[in-house]
């Protein structure tokens, strides 16, 4: 039952995490015609500062859950790998429980709230363009909602591990 | 609790909390928590409200666009095989020299970190090319782990580099955006690879067996006029590249991020060009590229609301005041932040270090009438440290997980050893002589 | 008939009887703002600090946070508003996107100047507006500095017809940025590290930044050829103090008063220092670059397409009506005053004797 469910929670990062990599290409599609309109046709867009900055704000927030699945966020574990796997995996239950959960339970719900206050009010960008900006702010709170979603499965993982 | 305390305490905290082994971004994060509610009279609300701001501020700061373009930029290049063609030449060009594979590599490396905004792929890279032409001409293993090493992490300094791009988006001043910085390290790039190369050079004059050259017969298979012709012919991707990034931003064509949105089309360019471009590389570019991205950006996120917290309880007046109140001369000054940040690239990595000590720093560095770009400098030649020195090095582990049996952990930190007494070296240099810093961003952009 | 003493100052009856014993507590407050440390400013914000703490003797204790210190630049209104910081300092048209009213707080093209903005603001009726915009967020708002007139386009153009302006490419933000647009420009919203650079290289033809005193240190004045004046897009640059209002109101009764009195004293010193500075760059700019006026009949074409858009942006947002309303009729009532007083210009006696006797 919790290895299905962290199962699920792991499927879940993979897959939002791959789908949101391919921001990258329109990404820098964006920035190349940025650059291209402006020589070609000194036609600088009132809008492509913008849209780049927001795809790449996805494209990170997107990833912090893939790239936790992935093993990737980078730690000083060259003392706990001294340690045998059991009490590697205590160490990591602890930390999980003591330094990640808080503050990503924290975060996911403030960043909800900053989200909702910003819907609220339909926020816009200050700016000429001025493009919605309240979708972007939920989304960041969905990103944090992923991320803690992935440490719940990190810590089922862990908890199974030393059940062995 | 007085704020003195409370500052070292912080400190305190965080280095105990991260041997623990938790991702580095979540320990900032936590260890930010803690102090940020024992600093507000532990209101959950007012901290958290403070942390989504900053979460926020991070995804609208155009200047750090340039990270994932970059990153997707060397991601491409590594699948194309461009940097193959180049090693190639080289090692009939260079070979026949004591020490010459060594020098090859330098050579690649140097070119490369040109082309690249981060490290990780040129270790790998020059591991997997270099390493066994190295082993089968019977290089001491020490000096070779050192050289690819040391020559691999190049691609941070010598720009375009993301370090630098993190810098600027992190003072968001003038004299550091990220143009000045890229302009600055120029000379202090090829600086630490003619030293490298000077050093391997002497060292296998001196002592041959370190680093043999190759045989009579290999070195004559081509003519000079050969040899010639291919260095020039695996020279050409790499320049252009050089010319798409730096030669755009330096022009002012493109800015930073425009240059790095044209480097990462130029590799696409090139990919394609070698037969390398279709759907399985782009996919797994992009993998890759998100990984690596939002580590980086993970640790920003992490290292934002630890400065913040640091800052907002006062801990930038305490250390400020502890430097330059305590009536030290200003080289002293420099000399202790210098240490600081290189015993803690021992441990952690450069971003996380930039990101907790550049916000105090800097203003300390401004304060006692430093120039900001030179000292920003000496803050990323120091941090290029950290790659390499043990125990925690990005490099050494990078190279370790490609580098053939018979590499210990024990052979690459001998061996890195006189490649950071260099990297120390130039730092000295650097503070002797700062025109070498600010000469020429004073050309190309009136900066200084 | 009789005629009454003309006016009366209605604080005068709160003052006359202080109702309030003096606070002992000790208050520490945090303040933020979109402002790195090299700009004036930053200076402003920091003086309203000191002056608080001065003026307090300490008891009310507000330590400012440059730009990204606390909270990134634009995320200052979001802090204080729901008060991980109780301080803060600003242009209001960075709130744009909040309400777009807040333009009209911060300067409008052709809008009013530091006079106008002083008087409409404290005698007629603009405060009460101020407030009631920003108290839609939380937020209790004051004046809190007042730059006066900002310089015009810094330019490798020389442009002062209405057809020199059509397909120049420019940067400018806010409201102006669409006017120009209106008028033919190709504008570009850079962001502001990236504008010397891209005025250096011809990526732009022309750019904007606030008042003399304030862009000298960016040396726009280095790279490009003419100072195309008046700077009518910002004739008076307005800043404002906010306060997360639940941490104003539990402040005592005496440290209120300080901060009103205090919030009213930075917005006299700002003009006065920033304009005795304005009038030193002007002088060192005026040996780099050529400064030259845009024509009368080109004012007079850039105030009609301004005024078509601002009765556009007026249809579209019922605050900005009001606002812009209120503006408006201040500058109606004003203008019989403003005509008639006119012709004293205080120039040094060879210019008015020339001729030149309106300002
Ligand atoms: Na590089
Ligand atoms: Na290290």
């Amino acid at each position: 039952m919790l290895e299905s469910t962290s199962n699920v929670l792991q499927t879940i990062s993979r897959k939002e995490g791959e789908w949101a990599s391919f921001l990258i290409y329109p990404l820098l599609f964006i920035v190349v015609y940025e650059v291209f309109m402006r020589y070609a046709f000194n036609a600088p867009t009132t809008w492509g500062f913008e849209a780049t900055t927001f795809l790449y704000g996805l494209h990170y927030m997107f990833g912090m859950a893939y790239t936790d699945v992935h093993d990737g966020h980078v730690k000083v574990d060259i003392f706990t790998s001294l340690f045998s796997e059991k009490k590697q995996s205590i160490f990591k239950v602890i930390t999980n429980i003591l330094f990640f959960m808080p503050v990503m339970i924290c975060m996911t719900i403030w960043a909800l709230k900053f989200g909702i206050s910003s819907t609220m009010g339909l926020e816009v960008n200050s700016t000429s363009w001025a493009p919605p900006i309240w979708p972007l702010k939920l989304l960041m709170a969905v990103c944090f909602l992923f991320l803690l979603l992935q440490g719940v499965a990190n810590l089922i993982n862990d908890i199974n591990s030393l059940r062995k | 609790m007085s704020l003195e305390f409370m500052t070292v305490a912080m400190f305190a905290t965080l280095v105990l909390a991260i041997t623990l082994g938790h991702p580095l971004a979540y320990t900032l994060a936590a260890v930010a928590t803690l102090f940020g509610l024992i600093d507000n009279g532990f209101s959950i609300p007012m901290l958290f409200d403070m942390f989504a701001n900053n979460a926020w501020g991070l995804m609208n700061n155009y200047t750090l666009v340039a990270i994932p373009l970059f990153i997707l930029m060397a991601q491409l290049l590594d699948r194309s095989k461009v940097s193959e063609a180049l090693f190639e030449s080289l090692y009939v060009v260079l070979g026949g020299l004591k020490g010459g594979l060594g020098l090859a590599v330098v050579v690649v490396c140097t070119v490369f970190a040109a082309t690249t905004g981060i490290i990780g792929a040129s270790v790998v890279a020059m591991g997997l090319l270099a390493t066994p032409a190295l082993m089968s001409k019977g290089y001491q293993k020490e000096l070779a782990s050192g050289i690819i090493c040391a020559s691999g992490t190049l691609g941070i300094l010598i720009p375009p580099s993301i370090m630098m791009v993190v810098f600027g988006g992190l003072t968001g001043m003038k004299e550091t955006s990220v143009g000045n910085l890229f302009a600055g390290a120029i000379l202090p790039g090829m600086m630490l690879a003619s030293m490298y190369f000077i050093y391997i050079f002497i060292r296998c004059n001196i002592n041959p067996q370190l680093g043999p050259p190759i045989s009579k017969a290999e070195a004559s298979k081509y003519t000079a006029a050969q040899k010639w012709t291919m260095t020039m012919k695996s020279l050409v991707p790499p320049l252009a590249l050089i010319l798409a990034v730096m030669g755009t931003i330096l022009a002012g064509v493109a800015t930073p991020t425009e240059a790095a949105g044209l480097g990462a089309s130029g590799a696409m360019i090139l990919a394609f060009a070698s037969k390398k471009l279709n759907m399985t590389v782009l996919k797994e570019s992009a993998y890759a590229t998100l990984k690596t991205t939002s580590m980086v950006m993970m640790l920003f996120i992490g290292g934002k609301f630890f400065s913040t917290v640091f800052l907002g309880m006062g801990g930038g007046d305490v250390v400020a005041d502890l430097l330059i109140g305590s009536g030290m001369n200003k080289w002293a000054i420099l000399a202790i932040m210098m240490l600081i940040v290189f015993f803690m690239g021992m441990f952690i990595d450069w971003a996380a270090i930039l990101l907790v000590t550049v916000p105090i720093f800097m203003p300390i560095a401004m304060e006692i009438g430093f120039d900001p770009l030179w000292f920003s400098m000496l803050m990323c030649v120091n941090l290029q440290t950290s790659f390499l020195t043990p125990p925690f090095g990005y490099a050494l582990f990078y190279f370790k997980g490609v580098a053939p049996e018979g590499y210990t952990m024990m052979h690459i930190y001998k061996g890195i050893m006189p490649f950071v007494l260099i990297q120390l070296l130039s730092l000295a240099i650097l503070s002797l002589f700062p025109g070498i810093v600010t000469w020429l961003p004073g050309i190309f952009f009136g900066a200084s | 008939a009789k005629r009454e003493k003309f006016g009366e100052d209605p604080r005068h009856k709160d003052a006359q009887r202080v109702s309030f014993k003096p606070s002992d507590e000790k208050v520490r407050w945090k303040m933020v703002m979109p402002w790195s440390k090299g700009l004036l400013f930053y200076d402003i914000a920091v003086h309203f600090a000191d002056s608080v703490r001065l003026a307090s003797a300490g008891r009310l204790d507000i330590k400012p946070f440059s730009a990204g210190e606390l909270v990134p630049a634009m995320q200052s209104f979001d802090a204080v508003s729901k008060g991980s910081a109780q301080v803060g300092h600003d242009w209001p048209g960075y709130w744009k996107g909040k309400n777009e009213a807040f333009v009209a707080f911060a300067s409008v093209p052709f809008g009013l100047d530091a006079e106008g903005y002083n008087i409409w603001l404290y005698e007629k009726g603009g405060l009460e507006l101020m407030q009631e915009i920003y108290g839609k967020f939380n937020l209790f708002a004051l004046p809190g500095g007042q730059c006066g007139q900002e310089m015009g386009l810094f330019s490798n153009k020389k442009a002062t017809k209405m057809e020199d302006f059509k397909g120049m490419r420019l940067r400018t933000p806010g409201w102006y940025m669409d006017i120009m647009n209106n008028l033919g420009a190709s504008v570009s919203p850079l962001p502001g590290g990236e504008v010397y650079l891209a005025l250096e290289r011809g990526v732009i033809d022309a750019a904007e930044f606030s008042s003399p005193a304030i862009n000298y240190p960016m040396g726009f004045d280095e790279i490009t050829k003419y100072a195309i004046q008046p700077g009518v897009h910002q004739p008076g640059i307005q800043c404002a103090l906010f306060f997360n209002q639940d941490a104003y109101n539990k402040l005592p009764e005496d440290l209120k008063w300080i901060i009103d009195i205090c919030a009213k004293e930075t917005q006299l010193w700002s003009y006065n220092w920033i304009n005795s500075l304005n009038a030193k760059a002007i002088r060192l700019f005026k040996e780099k670059v050529e400064i030259v006026k845009m024509d009368k009949e080109t004012l007079i074409e850039f105030r009609k397409t301004t005024k078509a858009y601002i009765d556009d942006l007026k249809t579209k947002y019922p605050d900005v009506k009001k606002v812009m309303d209120s503006q408006e009729e201040f500058l109606e009532s004003y203008a019989d005053w403003r005509d008639a007083r006119s012709g004293a210009t205080p120039w040094p006696y060879e210019r008015y004797i020339s001729g030149q006797i309106t300002e």
